[in-house]
This record gives structure tokens, C-alpha cells and sequence, in this order.
């Protein structure tokens, strides 16, 4: 976004230094999880639209940044995204990151990723649903 | 005679078809209120970022809505405020970068990753930014530069990545910590006036 400005050059990006980098997850307490899955499943639901939404309406979705932050519109139309699949991020990826966060030193030691990850509540994904269908 | 009695039937037919279409629109009118009031709320947290496009999108196009959902985005900033709030209930959901994810598991605070919202790839932006005048042309050139960063976990691990590539210590450099990623007008600002020469955002 710096760059839209007009001040500053990119020198080298996240996904240059780290490829795929992934940058935030959304969470729920277990006890929310517990006592509503239903809930979290039309949730997830919702938001996943909203991914498929961006990937084919790209430009009438980036309409909508000013109203919910400071940028303007010349800028949402032109700043990079993120790129949003389907919620899932292969464990492979984050273990890569949680490697170099104990490397760093920020962190002590190994979490099992199982620990903190649940994709059970998103919804099936579009290739493995064609494959249930193709073996009915 | 018989045309009275016709232009009274008139007038009774059309009062009668003239009532049922109110009371069809005030029904109407308070079966969509019913529906309105039936969605089930759930407060998500939000960073007012650009990076939050999803739950914009999921919002103004009526994706939660059709679920029956009546989703509402609430800024609290800081990562224990939102593991907090998620906790006591202030929030349904919230959002974490992995390295908060990982120290909440060790702490063992009860929360799961249900979905994360994207990732970098070819296009990304952010990262290194320069002066677009400035002498630094690649990593090698960071070699005694200022470096502004967040100190987040995210940055350090751009940052101690960064000088792996271009052969350098952190000793090399100077940090200058405690930029907010998302302030594109204070980044200028430090980047004009020379107080630092590269900006992690």
C-alpha cells in the first residue's frame, strides 16, 4: 500500500523471503465450538462464498474496503490482496513457519498442530466433493 | 334499479380485493420483520485492514445473512485483548497471526484455528519498502541500514530470513521497533525525512 502513495519501492516481499506465507487464522474458543457448531458451520460458509465471491468479482469486491478502513478508493482498487483459497492452508506451510519461529527464538518449543488447527467446520471442499459424487 | 345494485357489488368487490392487499402487505411486511429478527448475531473481530476484504464481502453481499446470520465486525485491537474478549464471551470469533496461535496452545488457552484468511504469494506488496531515490537497490545494499518494524513475530521472521539471504547479522543493522504496519502516511513520512531507510510493512 506504501507503494500506492507514491513514496516508497518494494525491496523484496513476504512471499519472496517466506513463499505462501500466511498471515492470520480465525479462531473460536472450544467451548463456542462445543455448544455451536451449527453456527460456526454457516460461519464458515458465508466466508467462503465471500473468498469465491472475491476470486471471480475481484474488482466489485474491492468496492467495499473504504467503507471499512481509511483507504481510498483509488487505492483499493489497485493494492495487492492476500490470496484467499478456501480457508485450508497445508500443515507442511505453517510447520515451515513455526520452524523458523523456534529458530528466531520466538518461540520455545514444537506445537502439534492438532492442537490448535480444525478445518472439520468448513465446508467440503469443491474437489473432494466431486469425487464423493463420482463415486456414487 | 339493476344497475344500483351492480355498481354496489363494484364498490364491494373492489373494498374487499382493496383489504386483503393491505392486510397481504402487512403480513408481509411482518413476516421479513420476523426473519430480521430471527438471525442469529455473532460479533467477529476485525482489523479495518484491507486484509479483511472476506468479511466485507461476506457482510454487503448477504452471504452470513443467507445463512442466517446477522454478523457484526468489532475492532478490538491488541492479541490478548482478543483472546480475552473471545474468552469472556465480549466476541464469538477472533483473528490471530500463527506465532499468537502457537503461544496460546502453550499456554494452553482453549481456542482452535477454524479457517485462515489467505496467504503471500507473486503479487504480495508487502515487505521491504525503500525510498524510491534510496541507494538500496538489494539486500546486500542493507548492510548498516535503519530498519523500522512492528516487532511483531511476523516482521523478526521476514527480518532474520531477510538477512540470511543477503549473508548479514542483525548486528549489521539497526531496528527501530514499534511501526504500525497499516500507517502508509507515517511510513512516507520516516522514509522522506531520512530517519530510517527501509520500512517492514
Amino acid at each position: 500500500m506504501l507503494e500506492m502513495h507514491g513514496a516508497s519501492r518494494l525491496l523484496i516481499s513476504f512471499n519472496d523471503v517466506i513463499p505462501g506465507y500466511i498471515f492470520s487464522g480465525l479462531f473460536f474458543t472450544d467451548k463456542y465450538l462445543k455448544k455451536h457448531p451449527e453456527k460456526v458451520k454457516a460461519f464458515l460458509r458465508g466466508l467462503v462464498k465471500a473468498f469465491d465471491y472475491i476470486k471471480h468479482n475481484e474488482r466489485r469486491a474491492r468496492k467495499w474496503i473504504p467503507k471499512y478502513t481509511n483507504v481510498e478508493m483509488g487505492v483499493a482498487m489497485k493494492s495487492a490482496l492476500r490470496h484467499f483459497e478456501d480457508g485450508r492452508e497445508p500443515f507442511e506451510q505453517i510447520y515451515k513457519q513455526q520452524e523458523i519461529m523456534i529458530k528466531i527464538g520466538r518461540l520455545p518449543e514444537n506445537v502439534p498442530l492438532k492442537k490448535i488447527v480444525d478445518y472439520s467446520y468448513l465446508p467440503v471442499r469443491k474437489d473432494r466433493e466431486k469425487n464423493i459424487q463420482s463415486n456414487k | 334499479m339493476k344497475n344500483k345494485e351492480r355498481g354496489v357489488m363494484i364498490v364491494r368487490t373492489v373494498s374487499t380485493v382493496f383489504i386483503i392487499l393491505i392486510v397481504l402487505f402487512f403480513s408481509l411486511v411482518n413476516s421479513s420483520d420476523a426473519v430480521e429478527k430471527s438471525l442469529a448475531v455473532m460479533n467477529i473481530n476485525y482489523g479495518r485492514s484491507i486484509d479483511d476484504l472476506p468479511l466485507y464481502v461476506a457482510l454487503e453481499e448477504g452471504f452470513w445473512k443467507q445463512e442466517g446470520l446477522d454478523v457484526r465486525l468489532v475492532r478490538v485491537a491488541g492479541e490478548y485483548n482478543v483472546i480475552a474478549a473471545a474468552l469472556h464471551g465480549g466476541i464469538d470469533a477472533g483473528q490471530l497471526d500463527p506465532g499468537g496461535m502457537f503461544h496460546a496452545a502453550l499456554r494452553n488457552i482453549p481456542i482452535k484455528v477454524v479457517a485462515w484468511l489467505g496467504h503471500a504469494h507473486a503479487g504480495t506488496r508487502c515487505g521491504f519498502h525503500v525510498d524510491q531515490k534510496s541507494d538500496i537497490r538489494s539486500v546486500k545494499d542493507l548492510k548498516g541500514a535503519k530498519i523500522a518494524e512492528s516487532g511483531s513475530i511476523t516482521t523478526a521472521m521476514i527480518l532474520s530470513e531477510t538477512l540470511k539471504m543477503a549473508g548479514l547479522t542483525k548486528k549489521e543493522i539497526k531496528t527501530i521497533k514499534g511501526i504500525q504496519l497499516d500507517d502508509a502516511m507515517q511510513h512516507e513520512a520516516a522514509l522522506r525525512s531520512k530517519g530510517v531507510d527501509v520500512i517492514v510493512a
